[in-house]
């Protein structure tokens, strides 16, 4: 069999896989919702959290601990430490999720969408999934430092604050959105 | 040779009516895929093309080959769009893609397989060209069985500018969850 003839099995392998994986029936919740007002009401939940997730990763806790107590506290902390991090970085990735998923209603009802915002989109997903799962594995193997845990926790609470604002924000805006479609559809309104 | 070529066309158009049918009521998505799946359709046709060889005596064979491939992809291209973006496909239309998917991939591989040994394969092509086109009808007519409820034409969309102000912004967002990310990922210190 010569590399042209394997190479059409392939790509039709491919093809066949693809088709399989896409028509799949989606998980609950990942489905389309079309009602722009639901975006009001999500948010980056996260940020709650926020204080108590700095404490449990603040250096001067475990600089304490470091002088005062025996070596089997101390591996125990930073047993617990990780496994606060790996949660934090399970809450990051929700909330990176939340506003792709925010992305996508938004491309899905509008008229027109760019073609570079879209690709740059799903470059930033690809990106971000394998960063997250490369850090995860650092963090289960105890590769990574105290100083990285902490360069974290910073990492997370500048840009929680920013991404809470940012879906109030974009929450207002799908609320007059919807509210102009609305009038749009009622009083022939043309809001284009 | 020449109702094989009305009989292929015809189902190029069928899928791309189907195409149009699952995706123009989003008139922006719709209007990106459209441009994806045509341009991918013409890279297989050239890749088809150029992996012909200029060999006139399997010049149809080739074609045809190409052709199928095509439908293929755009089939599978559309319902990745489908899938990323949360769209509502019906079963309907999943069988019916579905069947239309299967009986090209089936044809190229045939087709294929049949450019090699031309003189032994010709028997077995006619009959399991005709095996994949009765699987293939019978998906369309179970898809089929029950009469299909006529769609709205198009979604209520946000305004215009909507998708051009907070699509960048949400994009900015995700670099930056990246960014933080990979700074993470990056930051080398002493391990404890």
């Amino acid at each position: 069999m010569n590399l042209a003839i394997l190479l059409f099995f392939v790509f039709v392998a491919i093809l066949l896989l693809g088709l399989g994986w896409a028509l799949r029936k989606p998980r609950k919740g990942t489905k389309l919702d079309a009602d722009p007002c639901w975006l009001e009401e999500r948010g980056p939940r996260q940020v709650n959290f926020l204080p108590q997730i700095r404490q449990a990763l603040a250096p001067e806790d475990y600089d304490f601990l470091s002088r005062r107590a025996p070596r089997a506290v101390q591996r125990r902390v930073r047993r617990e430490r990780r496994k606060v991090a790996r949660a934090y970085l399970a809450a990051l990735r929700v909330d990176f999720r939340s506003l792709l998923r925010l992305a996508r209603v938004i491309a899905v009802l509008s008229p027109e969408v760019a073609a570079v915002q879209e690709f740059e989109r799903l470059r930033l997903t690809a990106m971000f999934e394998w960063r997250y799962q490369m850090i995860r594995w650092k963090l289960w193997a105890g590769m990574a430092s105290m100083t990285q845990l902490d360069s974290l926790s910073n990492l997370v609470s500048g840009l929680s604050v920013r991404m809470e604002a940012a879906m109030k924000e974009l929450g207002e805006r799908a609320a007059i959105a919807a509210e102009l479609a609305s009038l749009r559809d009622g009083r022939g309104l043309d809001v284009a | 040779m020449g109702m094989q070529v009305v009989a292929t066309s015809a189902r190029a158009l069928a899928v791309a009516e189907l195409c149009r049918h699952l995706l123009a009521r989003y008139r922006g998505i719709w209007g990106l895929a459209w441009r994806v799946t045509l341009g991918s359709a013409a890279s297989v046709l050239i890749y088809c093309c150029i992996a012909a060889k200029y060999q006139w005596k399997l010049a149809l064979i080739s074609a045809e080959r190409g052709l199928e491939l095509a439908i293929a992809v755009v089939i599978v291209a559309v319902f990745l769009f489908v899938r990323y973006y949360g769209v509502e496909a019906k079963p309907a239309d999943r069988s019916l893609a579905l069947g239309f998917c299967l009986y090209s991939c089936f044809s190229v591989l045939n087709n294929t397989i049949l450019e090699r040994f031309l003189d032994k394969y010709v028997t077995l092509w006619n009959f399991l060209g005709m095996l994949a086109f009765l699987a293939s009808l019978l998906l369309w007519a179970w898809a089929l069985r029950q009469p299909q409820a006529e769609v709205s034409r198009e979604e209520t969309l946000l305004p215009e500018g909507f998708y051009q102000t907070i699509g960048p912004q949400i994009n900015i967002r995700l670099r930056l969850l990246n960014e933080q990310l990979s700074q993470f990922w990056k930051t080398e210190a002493p391990r404890n």
